[in-house]
C-alpha cells in the first residue's frame, strides 16, 4: 500500500472524526466537512493520475461541484442560525428537547 | 529530494489535524487553506497540473473565500488558537503523535512511495499505429466532461442552478 494514499486516507478519517465531535462552533464542523471533500478530491485525483485511468479524471471535478453545492447549503443554514441567535454556538440549538 | 512528495503529504495530514482539533474557525480556515495548497502540490507532482489549478481556483479561491467572510460575520471577540486552550492543544498533540507513529511504522516496512513513478515525458506517450502521440491525462478528463460525461455536466449544472434557489429560500426572513 503506497505511503501517500495512506496519508490521505488518514486525513479523511481525521476530518471525519472532527466533523462528528462538536465543540462550541458549528462553523468548525462545516470546515471539517470541507476537509473531507478536499481529501476525497486529492485521493481521486492521485489514483486516476497514477493508474492512468484517463477518463476518471472527470470524477474529481464532479466531486468538487457537488462539494460546492453542499457548502453553499451548509453556509446558508449557518447564516440563518447566526441571524437568529447572534452566534453559531451549537448549544443554542436546543428547541428540540426530547 | 526523492521524499518531497511524502513530506508534503505528512504536512497535509498535520494541517488536517490543525483544523480537526477545533480551534476558532478563523484559524481552522487558515489551516484548511494551507492543506489545500499542499494537496495541490501533491496532485501536481503526479502530473496533474490542471487538477492542481482547479484546487487553487475553485476550492481555495471560490469556496474558501466564501467560508472566510462567513467566518468573519459569525465570529467571537477573542478567538481561541491552538496555544490558548488546553483541549485544542492536547487534541493537536495527540493527532501529531499518531502521525509520527504512522510515519515510523511505514518506514520500518517495505512500501512503495506512490505507486507508479513515470518520468515526466514517458508517462504522456501513447503508442499508436503510426507513431507516438502525446496525451495530457487531466486535461482530457476535463474535456471528456463535455463529450462522454455529458450527463454529469447536465446534472452538475442543474444542481448548481437549483442550489442558488435553495440558498435564497433558506435565508428568507419569516416576519
Amino acid at each position: 500500500m503506497p505511503y501517500i494514499y495512506m496519508n490521505i486516507m488518514l486525513a479523511f478519517v481525521i476530518s471525519l472524526i472532527g466533523t462528528l465531535m462538536y465543540r462550541s462552533h458549528l462553523m468548525s464542523s462545516l470546515l471539517c466537512l470541507e476537509g473531507m471533500m478536499l481529501s476525497l478530491f486529492t485521493l481521486n485525483a492521485l489514483l486516476s493520475l497514477n493508474m492512468n485511468f484517463t477518463l476518471s479524471t472527470t470524477v474529481p471535478l464532479i466531486l468538487l461541484v457537488f462539494a460546492a453545492c453542499e457548502a453553499a447549503v451548509g453556509l446558508a443554514l449557518l447564516i440563518m442560525i447566526s441571524n437568529t441567535y447572534g452566534l453559531d454556538y451549537v448549544q443554542n440549538l436546543n428547541l428540540l428537547q426530547c | 529530494m526523492m521524499y518531497v512528495v511524502f513530506i508534503m503529504s505528512v504536512l497535509y495530514v498535520v494541517g488536517f489535524i490543525g483544523f480537526s482539533s477545533k480551534p476558532s474557525p478563523v484559524y481552522g480556515g487558515m489551516s484548511l487553506v494551507v492543506s489545500g495548497g499542499l494537496g495541490c502540490g501533491i496532485v501536481m507532482s503526479s502530473g496533474g497540473s490542471f487538477l492542481g489549478l482547479v484546487v487553487f481556483l475553485v476550492y481555495l479561491g471560490g469556496m474558501m473565500v466564501v467560508f472566510g467572510y462567513t467566518i468573519a460575520m459569525a465570529t467571537e471577540e477573542y478567538p481561541e488558537t491552538w496555544g490558548s486552550n488546553v483541549v485544542v492543544l492536547s487534541a493537536f498533540l495527540v493527532g501529531l503523535l499518531m502521525e509520527v507513529f504512522m510515519v515510523m511504522w511505514l518506514f520500518s516496512g517495505e512500501h512503495e512511495l506512490v505507486g507508479f513513478y513515470f518520468s515526466s515525458l514517458e508517462g504522456l506517450m501513447v503508442l499508436g499505429e503510426g507513431g507516438f502521440e502525446y496525451v495530457r491525462e487531466d486535461y482530457s478528463g476535463g474535456a471528456s466532461l463535455y463529450s462522454y460525461g455529458f450527463w454529469f455536466l447536465a446534472m452538475a449544472g442543474w444542481m448548481l442552478f437549483v442550489s442558488i434557489f435553495i440558498a435564497i429560500e433558506v435565508t428568507r426572513k419569516r416576519y
